[in-house]
């Protein structure tokens, strides 16, 4: 019933470009020969609305959802129950799944196993190749997003004698190549150093500010959601939170038994409040507390 | 006991095109009983550096003493050296391998040639210092969750009762529950057995609240090797070399800059909070409000 209503409004350009609606993934275990198959269900009764060009962060702990989640976005998988809509396109519909892909890139936590190209341009252009763009075009793509990645210098180098954060920046330029109007990163900064999580982030967040792209950003790292428009947080396949950094990590207790965290610069001026200094709640950045602390 | 590495350089691919010094002239001693971090960015030599220590590969220049003894001099036990020196790598649940949890950390022991009554002791023993929970022994390690495979992963080694544990990166994509639960748990081993732990990390705020001596690799050389406190004094030069320091140091030096008496050194929440609260609790008695003396 639910499902059949949302689509009559499909089609109406004020909704979102990522729709989810009563969002449900199981999928079955085997054990012994022979015996039932287990039904766990790794999302559940998840809806929510991503408008274009918003910047989403996805917290949850280890197994709470939130890559299966991701991967219905560019439809690697597709709902057992409800329903997931990219641009008013049914991830179910098999034959917008192409069509899907090339609006929705995605890029995952290990550089090393995303690069296919000997030569940083040839690995960037292989996405647009596959799509049949023509060659000129190729190349003026490639130059784009290098450019757009801060990675242009590069262009000739060989993928693996670059570092962590600059072989996930050529990811990013890959997956831009493709013109997607959104794009989804899974941890894209877990196996990075500090500089090599500064440089991705600095290169996701331009995408996002000047090309206007649609930033889904899955991470651990609490310090890389204070900027997001949006946060979602998931726990044992449910969307359990939702709203901007400074509602959600205000809720510093909550988190915590969610498994989750908030900037170490918030958990300071929460133990600061709890001592009985005065301060507004939800300080996400250094300079709020320096201001809030000393005026 | 001790591990020492005396003016090591290794080379890779030494007389070819591709010629690289991974790390030059170190001069280290990890003394029985520290809690040691490495930090440095990406290539600056900090896992070549690691696999030294349990002679994983052989030191092209210079001398690596465990105990004193040249563990590359002819004749020596390389094997034995290895279970005195565990080696956790980086997403160490890539190498698990039995059917089962227990089998698969009994695997260590065994190849001891412990007999199967202490293997399984040795197991057990290992898995209760992770945190592993008992009624989860005879699961498939396949089946357990990104946090619990790295537990399983990690008494695979302790099983083998090291003097010293080696960890690259132990806590790279888990959840801010699962870091802060492992690096717990190693906290209490050192503390309890009083082994050796030298931890391998990106996370500055990780290496502040735990270790008592930080190594710094930079471009194959030691920049610097002191207490936290000290090394993360010289932020500005930590961030020259693509590290940074723990978010508390860039709060206090902010804080000080406008004029609140906070001591820059603190580097946890814990002290920051503290440090914080005096200063504030020193300029009520002095009867002045917070805009006035920031």
């Amino acid at each position: 019933m639910k499902s059949a209503r949302m689509q009559k409004k499909a089609g109406n350009n004020v909704m979102g470009m990522i729709r989810a609606a009563g969002l449900g993934y199981e999928y079955l275990r085997y054990e012994e020969e022979g015996q039932e198959p287990e039904v766990t269900k790794a999302i559940e009764d998840v809806s929510l609305e991503i408008q274009k060009g918003q910047f989403i962060a996805v917290l949850g702990h280890n197994g709470s959802g939130k890559s299966t989640l991701a991967k219905h976005i560019n439809a690697l998988l597709v709902p057992t129950e409800g329903t997931m809509w990219v641009d008013d396109m049914k991830t179910t519909d098999e034959e917008d799944v192409w069509k899907i892909r090339q609006k929705a890139g995605m890029v995952f936590q290990n550089p090393d196993n995303q690069i296919i190209g000997n030569v940083v341009e040839e690995d960037v252009g292989f996405g647009p190749e596959n799509l049949g763009v023509p060659t000129d075009e190729i190349w003026k793509r490639v130059e784009e997003s290098l450019t757009a990645t801060g990675m242009i210098s590069y262009r000739a180098h060989s993928p693996n004698k670059l570092s962590g954060g600059q072989k996930q920046r050529v990811a990013i330029a890959g997956v831009m190549a493709m013109q997607p109007e959104c794009i989804v990163l899974d941890e894209p900064t877990a196996m990075l150093d500090p500089n090599g999580r500064k440089e991705v982030l600095r290169a996701v967040r331009k995408l996002n500010e000047e090309k206007g792209v649609t930033v889904i950003l899955i991470t651990h790292y609490m310090e890389e959601v204070v900027f997001a428009d949006r946060v979602f947080v998931m726990d044992n396949g449910k969307l359990v939170m939702q709203g901007t950094p400074r509602e959600i990590f205000s809720e510093v207790e909550k988190l915590k038994e969610l498994r989750l965290d908030v900037p170490q610069v918030t958990l300071l001026a929460y133990e600061l409040r709890k001592n009985g200094v005065d301060l507004p709640e939800g300080i996400l950045t250094i300079e709020e507390l320096v201001n809030a602390l000393c005026h | 006991m001790s591990l020492k590495l005396e003016d090591v350089t290794y080379t890779y691919s030494p007389g070819t095109a591709y010629e690289m010094h991974a790390l030059e002239h170190i001069n280290l001693e990890i003394p029985n009983g520290q809690f040691v971090g490495i930090i440095g960015h990406t290539g600056s030599g900090k896992s070549t550096l690691v696999q030294h220590l349990n002679g994983l590969i052989r030191p092209t220049l210079g001398r690596v003493l465990y105990n004193g003894e040249d563990i590359w001099k002819e004749g020596y036990p390389l094997r034995e050296l290895r279970s005195h020196v565990g080696l956790v790598f980086q997403y160490p649940e890539h190498q698990l391998f039995e059917t089962d949890v227990i089998t698969d950390v009994c695997f260590g022991p065994k190849n001891q040639g412990l007999s199967p009554e202490e293997c399984r002791k040795r197991a057990e023993e290992a898995l209760d210092h992770v945190g592993f929970p008992k009624e989860m022994y005879e699961k498939s390690p396949f089946e357990l969750s990104g946090g619990q495979k790295r537990r399983v992963a990690i008494a695979g080694v302790l099983a083998m009762n090291p003097d010293f544990l080696v960890l690259d990166e132990p806590t790279a994509g888990l959840d801010p529950k699962g870091r802060d639960e492992i690096l717990d748990q190693l906290a209490s081993l050192h503390k309890t057995r009083g082994i050796s732990v030298v931890l391998v990390s990106h996370s500055m705020e990780d290496i502040a609240k735990y270790v008592e001596r930080i190594i710094v690799m930079n471009h194959g050389h030691v920049a610097f090797d002191d207490t936290p406190k000290k090394v993360f004094a010289h932020y500005k030069e930590l961030e020259k070399i693509g590290l940074a320091a723990p978010q508390m140091t860039y709060i206090m030096h902010a804080l000080k800059e406008h004029g609140m008496d906070v001591d820059v050194t603190a580097t946890t929440v814990e002290e920051a909070r503290d440090t914080i609260l005096a200063a504030l609790g020193s300029q009520k008695k002095n009867g002045k409000k917070g805009a006035e003396v920031c």
